[in-house]
């Protein structure tokens, strides 16, 4: 992502000396203090806090050196968590990345009904993920939700459960949902991506005898291999930052099945009072998600090198 | 240009229509009972214009800073170059990394030590800090791709940097800024966390606390609930249907340069 394509400055050209302006400090200097006052001291503010008992309320801290970080390191309910995450990731990463692409491949091109479809996959992701979780808790209650009145009505009232206060099937409820909420995104980005696939490559394809199977698997996936991996990259740090939607289905329930790191974090510093673990966990997630992106770039970059 | 045929096509029309029946339900469940007389009694009662207008204020605002420092900051890291240039660059779009659940007891004491509490500037700020790194990524990127030709030209005629980035990089970047103030936007009007710990008073609630909000006010007459969901998600879907060209989202994928 640092990566920046550094343009050799015309050689020759003593002229060009206009772009080491002294005027670049001013131009940055918003984005740095803005930066430095609410994103940097915050970081480094909240990794001191974790280095101490405190409830968030009085003045009274306990120092406890590493205790918190050694908690989250060792703790089962952290443990959970991050199994949950991984399970919730997986699920939602795959579905949105997947269905995402077979949709954009789909609805590539003109006419209504491409059109109608693409407005319909993408409103959701629009709306306030809150809004959407409050929603899909109704529509998901056992009694008169309306997909039990839905499957009742089906003659299919055997398959109806309670989704979200099952520990079994709350969280696989819970990514179907999010799904639900994000797979227009990626279908936008593929179909943004798709009108940069030259026409006659498919075309060529086409005329080779490749049926439709062959050209999406063979032609299109791997040209699209770019597009797949920031794709990759926004999903796995958007499955880190997830919240309102957990929040507002399960809050994180029924016994922990659901509890993501945010939820946890939310759960331990202000349910429970123990502000220092719960900086603990924000500065872990921070460090975990800024380790899987830049693994993930360079997983990136050495593909496109490759090529 | 089409790429796959019918078969395909019905399959991924008919999941559209699964995806469309929640927000039937959505407006079902808006219309039980009474009818449209739901959302009659939810805009009479008069708070749903309030956090309409507060999530307007804190949007806009958000929206202005964002485009405006991701910009000029997107303009010195594209064309100009200056000592430790990709290094700050780096540092500055870690901040894309950070949930902001990450780093809620600071930015409570921020507020607390700024006086801001129960005011926009509680949420305004850390907005505009956890939504400038992804505006400055794109603007980078767009800026980037604009023929330098442009810009030397501009210096030949003896144009200062400003007059180059208001006069080049603004106008012809505008699709990148669209893009920036449509995103910074939905993300602003639809945040949630920082405005359930920040914002308590009713006077400065925002829609995206509508929700528990109206579960007190109306507790078991869920219809006006969702009158209320439905009246204070029609701003980002119009806000969508009317801009659905300027959405193209291309440009995140330019985000693993």
């Amino acid at each position: 992502m640092s990566k920046t394509s550094s343009r050799p400055a015309t050689s020759g050209h003593r002229r060009t000396d206009w772009r080491a302006s002294p005027a670049a400090i001013l131009f940055v200097l918003p984005c740095a203090a803005v930066f430095a006052v609410f994103l940097a001291y915050p970081l480094f503010r909240n990794a001191y806090i974790a280095l101490f008992n405190w409830n968030g309320l009085t003045a009274a801290t306990k120092w406890v050196g590493l205790d918190n970080f050694v908690w989250v390191f060792t703790s089962p309910v952290v443990l959970d968590t991050a199994r949950n995450t991984l399970v919730f990731g997986i699920i939602t990463i795959a579905l949105q990345l997947g269905g995402g692409f077979l949709l954009a491949v789909a609805l590539a091109g003109n006419g209504r009904i491409r059109q109608v479809g693409r407005t319909i996959f993408f409103i959701p992701v629009v709306l306030t993920p809150v809004v959407v979780g409050f929603l899909f808790s109704k529509i998901l209650e056992p009694n008169d939700g309306e997909l039990a009145r839905g499957l009742n009505a089906l003659g299919l009232g055997a398959l109806v459960h309670p989704w979200l206060a099952d520990p079994n099937t709350a969280l696989v409820t819970v990514s179907l949902v999010n799904v639900w909420l994000w797979i227009g995104f990626s279908m936008s980005v593929y179909l943004s991506a798709l009108t940069g696939v030259p026409t006659e490559l498919i075309e060529a394809a086409k005329l080779d005898g490749t049926n439709s199977r062959q050209l999406v698997w063979h032609v299109l996936v791997p040209y699209l291999r770019p597009t797949h991996f920031a794709l990759l990259t926004l999903s796995v740090i958007g499955t880190l930052k997830t919240f309102d939607i957990v929040y507002v289905l399960t809050k994180g329930g029924p016994s922990g099945s659901t509890e993501l790191p945010t939820t946890l974090l939310f759960r331990v510093g202000f349910d429970e009072y123990k502000q220092g673990r719960a900086s603990a966990i924000g500065t872990v997630l921070f460090v975990v998600a800024l380790v899987l992106t830049i693994i993930n770039l360079r997983i990136a970059n050495r593909a496109e090198k490759t090529e | 240009m089409k790429i796959l045929g019918r078969p395909s096509l019905l399959i991924a029309s008919t999941l559209a229509i699964v995806w469309f029946l929640p927000l039937i339900a959505l407006l079902a469940r808006s219309l039980d009972r009474a009818g449209f007389e739901n959302y009659a009694a939810v805009l009479q009662g008069g708070d749903i214009l309030r956090n309409l207008m507060n999530s307007a204020i804190i949007t806009l605002i958000t929206v202005f800073g964002v485009v405006a420092i991701s910009a000029l900051a997107a303009f010195a890291f594209s064309i100009l170059r200056f000592p430790g240039r990709n290094v700050i660059y780096g540092i500055l779009l870690t901040g894309l990394m950070l949930p902001a659940g990450a780093i809620l007891v600071p930015f409570a004491q921020l507020n607390q030590a700024f006086a801001w509490g129960n005011t926009y500037a509680a949420v305004i700020f850390p907005y505009i800090a956890l939504f400038f790194p992804l505006g400055l990524l794109l603007l980078k990127n767009a800026f980037d791709g604009l023929p330098h030709e442009l810009f030397e030209a501009a210096a030949i005629d003896g144009g200062g940097v400003w007059r180059m980035f208001v006069s080049i990089a603004l106008p012809l970047g505008g699709p990148a800024v669209a893009l920036v103030a449509l995103w910074t936007f939905l993300s602003t009007w639809n945040e949630f966390l920082l405005a359930l710990l920040f914002l308590h008073d009713p006077a400065v609630k925002p829609v995206s606390l509508v929700p528990f909000q109206f579960q007190q006010q109306y507790f078991v007459d869920v219809p006006k609930i969702f009158a209320a969901l439905v009246i204070s998600q029609l701003p980002v879907v119009l806000l969508y249907i009317f801009t659905q060209r300027r959405f193209n989202l291309g440009a995140l994928a330019g985000i693993g340069k």
